[in-house]
């Protein structure tokens, strides 16, 4: 189905939306990412992947609150919706039965 | 220090991203987005400016929001409703062919009416223009003038005349530096002999010369320009009178014989263009002046008239002062002599851009057009075309209303007002755009005819109106006066009503229906008066005596045959032996001719002498055009005495002479240097037209220079003009026979007036269709909303008549109303068109009053055919319907 494939990044996002709950706005969320992966990332890129997340309909938008430090703007806090906890579910599983499909002797084989 | 103060220092001691970076943002980015962008990315600013300057933290947030320069963040440009529009144009189209097809008859009435209406304002058009643009090829033409004389004398209404003396020029032009140039121009016809011996006449010259090519702007297409009529004896033609006397050759340096009087030979020393249709005069050929002094050394003097004399001033010159300068040359050339004459002579100009529409003297070269002609003419075009958008108001309207119900069930599907109207714009503009197809396809094909009806050239300007600018623009402007107020008003239809089949039109629709017809019906009615107006004065000019007999009497030219000149008597004396010619006479003029003019005065006293119109008259001239005698005798053949000082008066000179007519007679009187006594007083009558003035008139008799010759006849006159030819032809052989009927020649100087007749009976013709398609259009509307009622009432038992009085009062009412306003103008409009003539007829209530009756029944005979339809409707069919 087009516009459902998840990618890479999107799946990193998404993750993370879920990780702060209730405080999932660009930036906070573009901190989190670069903690968690010791990477840079771009804002934009995150409000990218926020959009066409928000598109596909995994997560949902409300305007929240403004703070002194983002000059009064107001952020906007995403939500995971059903579809995207589905989408975040399917895609753990199909990993979890690729790591299961693996053959033992991989891992414990000797270095090639 | 408050809290807030305390804030704003702080807020102004912190760095704060570029205003312009934000602004940016805003202006490209997605309103959904964008405050939660600004705020991530200024959060992040204030975070780097503790870490690094503030300059590089700037600098990254621009970076920042440049990068969200795609396609995510951007705003949508709105495509989607882009592509409505076209295919919202589409459904608009298809609606407009629907609606076309069904209402096949009205909208063909809609379209056709509006194309004949569009038709009569392009020929209009065209035809304005053709007379503005009449001399105004000549380049330099605002510089050039025209002198004219203008003679004063006591009691005695003063008299302009576009004739000068030939001594004007060289005098002119030698007194006065701001004169650039002037040139003579003087008629001249004759018969001219081709190298082949063709002989034809050619009536239609100039003697001109001086500066003649170096004034106008008349091209020479061979020749040396400037020097061409400097020699005597040189000829330029016109290419069209070169190809038909030398063809193919080149005809420079050829000689042509020219006869008028004497036989000249004359040199071709140019040929030129033909003369532009749009030149107030008109010439085949043009003799050098200095020819015209050897052959006419005799047309001498200040009073020599029939020379017409133009120049050009320098640059910068005032012509109104230089006009007061001027003024005087006559009599100052004339000195000490002037005082005696009892009347002066100013020269006046004249501009050249004027002499088309703005002059009307005695002896102008050709027959004008006139201002006022053009003013009516733009009159006409005017009430057509606003008769022409009313009716298409109108029309469209009453056309709609079969639409109600698609009207409703579109509102009901929820179709804004906007696509409503946008809908009937489309209708009106395609609806437009046909009519114009319409119209100048038939103006093509009308312009030959109507070129005929107002013989003038129009095919140039016919294309200049049609210039796809004038078109474009004439459209917009017809289209926003004719489309807007019913898109309006049909977008306003109720919504329950329509979809009901009521018309649902608010009472606003109905009044403003009513008010175009009764402005519509106004003007048709002011034209139709105009028409009665000037049909009645046409008939009073044409059909009223002149005062002279003028029935069968035809006129043979004498001028260039020597022989008969000497001795009339010999062809007179042939002539008579012919049962069917009753008399014949012979005079150096015949009405509507030029007349000599000398001065006359009582002998003796030359401090009352006036300038007189003379005619000089053989036997015969009184009983032949039956001129009564009102006092004293006729000339009297047997007293050898009249033939030298005899002298008849008409009544206006012997009143001007203040006189009474009986002690007229007797009196001794003094005409040039011949003296004689008054015999006679002869009544009035009309040399010219009755459109102008009676000039003072004196008769005398003279056995030579005679020019024509008039032939009274009675029946027959097929038979009779063939024996005046064969008489001249077996008498005179090889000169040539010219012989024309007084009354056609009389007709003629009502061109202008028959011309404006025929033009404006046409046109207005086309206003009363017009007009009439918009009542047809109205009371169908009408009939159709009250068709329920109709049947109701016939069920009820109502009378066919009652029916038919229902619906006719209600258009008859407004008719009358519409006259209230149209007579008055129709009357105001009459009167100064009448004031042109000298003689007129009264503007009496009747004409009005016939003019309002035929609109009035014109309006109820069309009302009536829609009215019956409707009373004979079955009441059942109407009544049941729903």
């Amino acid at each position: 189905m087009k516009g459902t494939y998840l990618g890479e990044f999107e799946e990193l996002v998404l993750l993370t939306v879920g990780i702060l709950h209730d405080d999932a706005y660009g930036l906070a969320i573009t901190d989190e990412l670069e903690s968690r992966t010791k990477r840079n990332v771009t804002i934009s890129s995150v409000h990218k992947a926020l959009v066409r997340l928000e598109n596909k309909g995994y997560l949902k938008s409300h305007v929240g609150g403004a703070s002194k430090e983002r000059g009064g703007r107001a952020k906007k806090l995403y939500l995971l919706t059903n579809s995207g906890k589905n989408a975040l579910k399917e895609s753990r599983s199909l990993r979890n039965h690729m790591w299961n499909d693996v053959p033992k002797i991989v891992w414990e084989g000797g270095n090639i | 220090m408050s809290e807030l103060e305390k804030e704003k220092r702080n807020f102004r001691k912190t760095p704060q991203p570029p205003a312009w970076a934000i602004k940016l943002l805003r202006w490209f980015c997605r309103e959904d987005l964008v405050y939660a962008v600004e705020g991530d990315l200024i959060a992040v600013f204030h975070r780097r400016i503790k870490r690094m300057s503030p300059t590089k933290a700037r600098l990254l947030f621009v970076i920042n929001v440049l990068m969200f320069l795609k396609p995510f963040a951007i705003k949508r440009i709105k495509k989607t409703k882009k592509m409505n529009a076209l295919t919202t144009l589409k459904l608009n189209l298809k609606f407009t062919f629907r609606n076309l097809m069904k209402t096949k008859v009205i909208s063909s009435l809609n379209i056709g009416t509006m194309a004949i209406g569009l038709m009569a304002v392009i020929l209009l058009t065209s035809f304005i223009s053709q007379e503005l643009s009449y001399d105004k090829f000549h380049k330099e033409g605002d510089r050039i003038y025209r002198f004219g004389y203008q003679i004063e004398s006591e009691n005695q209404p003063t008299r302009k005349l576009a004739w000068v003396s030939a001594l004007v020029a060289p005098s002119a032009i030698e007194k006065f530096p701001e004169i650039e140039r002037i040139t003579r121009v003087r008629n001249c016809g004759g018969v001219m002999v081709g190298p082949n011996n063709q002989f034809f006449r050619e009536e239609n010259g100039f003697f001109a010369g001086d500066s003649f090519f170096e004034l106008f702007d008349f091209k020479l297409v061979s020749g040396d320009s400037p020097t061409s009529l400097d020699e005597p004896n040189e000829i330029v033609l016109t290419q069209e009178l070169a190809e038909k006397y030398f063809g193919e050759d080149d005809p420079i340096g050829k000689f042509v014989e020219f006869r008028t009087g004497d036989t000249l030979k004359l040199k071709v020393s140019g040929v030129v263009e033909n003369t532009p249709s749009n030149s107030h005069f008109h010439f085949d050929y043009l003799i050098s002046h200095k020819t015209r002094e050897i052959i006419y050394p005799h047309i001498q003097g200040w009073f020599a008239l029939g020379t017409h004399t133009y120049f050009r001033l320098q640059e910068n010159v005032d012509s109104k002062e230089f006009e007061r300068k001027v003024e005087n040359l006559v009599m100052d050339a004339y000195g000490e002599e002037a005082l005696g004459m009892g009347f002066t002579i100013k020269l006046f100009t004249q501009p050249l851009w004027d002499i088309h529409l703005r002059s009307d003297l005695g002896n102008e070269i050709e027959t004008n057009g006139s201002i006022s002609y053009v003013y009516i003419a733009a009159g006409i075009a005017l009430a057509i075309l606003v008769i022409s958008i009313f009716n298409f108001v109108n029309l469209f309207i009453a056309r709609s209303i079969k639409f109600t119900k698609q009207i409703g069930v579109k509102k009901v599907i929820g179709v804004s007002r906007s696509q409503l109207i946008g809908q009937s714009l489309v209708e009106t503009l395609i609806m437009l755009l046909m009519a114009f197809s319409i119209a100048i396809a038939l103006s093509y094909l009308v312009l030959p005819y109507f070129e005929l009806l107002v013989s003038r050239d129009l095919s140039i300007h016919l294309l200049g109106v049609l210039s796809l600018s004038s078109i474009g623009l004439l459209l917009v402007a017809v289209g926003l006066l004719a489309g807007l107020y019913p898109a309006f008003l049909i977008s306003t239809f109720k919504l329950s009503a329509s979809v009901f089949g009521k018309t649902a039109m608010g009472r606003q629709g109905g009044n403003l229906s009513q008010s175009l017809l009764i402005a519509q019906f106004g003007i048709a009615t002011i034209l139709i008066s105009s028409v009665l107006v000037i049909r009645n004065q046409l008939d009073f000019m044409t059909g009223s005596s002149l005062g002279f007999e003028s029935e069968q009497v035809a006129v043979i030219e004498l001028w260039h045959n020597r022989e008969v000149r000497r001795n009339t008597s010999v062809l007179k004396e042939k002539l008579l032996q012919s049962p069917n010619i009753s008399n014949v006479t012979s005079s150096n003029s015949i009405p509507g001719e030029f007349l000599l003019n000398r001065v006359g005065y009582p002998e003796g006293d030359d401090t009352k002498s006036k300038v007189m119109f003379s005619l000089l008259v053989q036997d015969d001239f009184l009983e032949l055009f039956d001129l009564e005698i009102i006092a004293g005798r006729g000339f009297n053949s047997e007293a050898t005495t009249d033939q030298e000082h005899a002298f008849l008066l008409n009544r206006t000179s012997v009143l001007e002479f203040g006189w009474t007519l009986e002690e007229a007679v007797g009196k001794d009187f003094q005409w040039g240097s011949r003296t004689g006594k008054i015999v006679g007083v002869v009544e009035d009558f009309h040399y010219y037209s009755l459109q102008e003035k009676i000039p003072p008139m004196i008769l005398l008799q003279t056995e030579s220079g005679v020019g024509y010759m008039s032939i009274k006849m009675n029946g027959e006159i097929m038979n009779t003009v063939e024996y005046v030819q064969n008489s001249w032809n077996e008498l005179y052989e090889g000169q040539v026979f010219n012989l024309y009927f007084l009354d056609d020649r009389f007709d003629e100087q009502y061109q202008l007036e028959t011309q404006l007749n025929k033009i404006i009976t046409l046109f207005t013709l086309v206003a009363i269709v017009v007009a009439c398609s918009g009542l047809f259009g109205l009371t169908a509307l009408n009939v159709e909303r009250r068709m329920k009622e109709i049947g109701i009432r016939k069920v009820v038992g109502a009378s066919l008549s009652s029916i038919l009085y229902l619906i006719l009062t209600r258009f008859v009412r407004l008719v009358l109303l519409s006259f209230a306003v149209a007579i008055p103008a129709a009357y105001l409009l009459s009167r100064w068109w009448l004031s042109d003539f000298a003689f007129r007829i009264d503007l009496g209530p009747m004409t009005f009053a016939l003019a309002a009756f035929l609109s009035l029944l014109i309006a109820a005979a069309t009302v009536v055919l829609q009215s019956l339809k409707a009373a004979s409707v079955d009441p059942v069919k109407v009544i049941k319907y729903e």
